[in-house]
């Protein structure tokens, strides 16, 4: 079963898919803009999040052996996708992932450093192709758009993504802020 | 280098490179640390990921190359063991200053 629901706050989603197993729905996958669940008998479980982009699949899987060593398993991630979910495998505990505030709020300075970067790109994309587009103006007194409806849709969709990426920033960014308060061991 | 840069150390770091005077891998630092705080400190396996990633970017410790390239094993730096000196000679100052108002 397909959920849509989108979160830049990790607690919140991590408290959002621990909800949705005590009702029997076990989360499996994220995809896009939502979540894959399956249907079984309700239990608590304690689903963790960490944020994570990886160069290379060798320390992608080093990061996941030791957390297995730790007692966590890989529900679903991959080396560049970011958000990494990972299940306690001691049922009905309070296992935790990060056990300070700094750890915890570098998740959201690493997301924040990805969406930074992810709209200057799409700025970049943004300015070559409304530049292409007056370059080949046949007549420069005249800045008519000589853009093609593929050129014009792929504009749109530029501009869109900056927008979007630019509003997840300023949550992540607030989200960041909140949780960085205090910077003391929790125990 | 000016190694007081890094002073002082969170709790955090300061187990790390205190069971790292030992080589070891990730999870066997989490053990060592709990072990050597008495069960006082108990740090999360995000936590202590983060955090030797970190060491390793400022050159406190360095990994070993071994055979068995799934784990790495870690052991510390001589900048590292300078860095833990300062650290402890900066809380046994603390310490000797306290103790004159026997709190």
């Amino acid at each position: 079963m397909v959920k849509i629901k989108m979160f830049i706050d990790m607690d919140k989603e991590e408290q959002y898919l621990t909800d949705m197993a005590i009702n029997g729905m076990i989360f499996k996958r994220k995809i896009p803009g939502g979540y894959y669940f399956e249907k079984a008998e309700g239990e608590k479980l304690n689903y963790r999040i960490d944020y994570r982009l990886f160069h290379q699949k060798a320390d992608f899987q080093e990061y996941v052996l030791f957390l297995a060593d730790a007692g966590w398993t890989l529900v679903d991630g991959h080396y560049n996708s970011g958000n990494q979910y990972f299940l306690s495998k001691e049922k009905m505990c309070d296992e935790k992932l990060f056990s300070d505030y700094s750890s915890k709020a570098g998740r959201y300075e690493r997301y924040l450093r990805n969406a930074i970067i992810s709209i200057f790109v799409s700025l970049i994309y943004i300015f070559l192709l409304s530049f292409v587009a007056i370059q080949i103006s046949p007549d420069s007194k005249k800045l008519t758009s000589v853009m093609s409806t593929l050129q014009y849709s792929l504009l749109v969709i530029f501009i869109l993504y900056a927008f979007y990426e630019s509003t997840c920033a300023v949550i992540a960014r607030n989200v960041y802020k909140r949780t960085n308060i205090k910077k003391m061991i929790t125990r | 280098m000016n190694l007081n840069k890094y002073l002082p150390l969170t709790e955090t770091t300061y187990y790390i490179l205190l069971a790292l005077l030992e080589e070891g891998h990730g999870y066997a630092i989490m053990q060592k640390v709990e072990l050597l705080s008495e069960g006082k400190v108990r740090i999360a396996a995000g936590t202590m990921y983060g955090a030797i990633e970190n060491l390793l970017k400022q050159e406190l410790i360095y990994a070993i190359p071994t055979s068995d390239t799934r784990r790495k094993v870690y052991h510390i730096t001589a900048e590292g063991k300078t860095v833990l000196n300062l650290e402890i000679e900066r809380l046994s100052h603390l310490i000797a200053i306290s103790n004159k108002y026997k709190i």
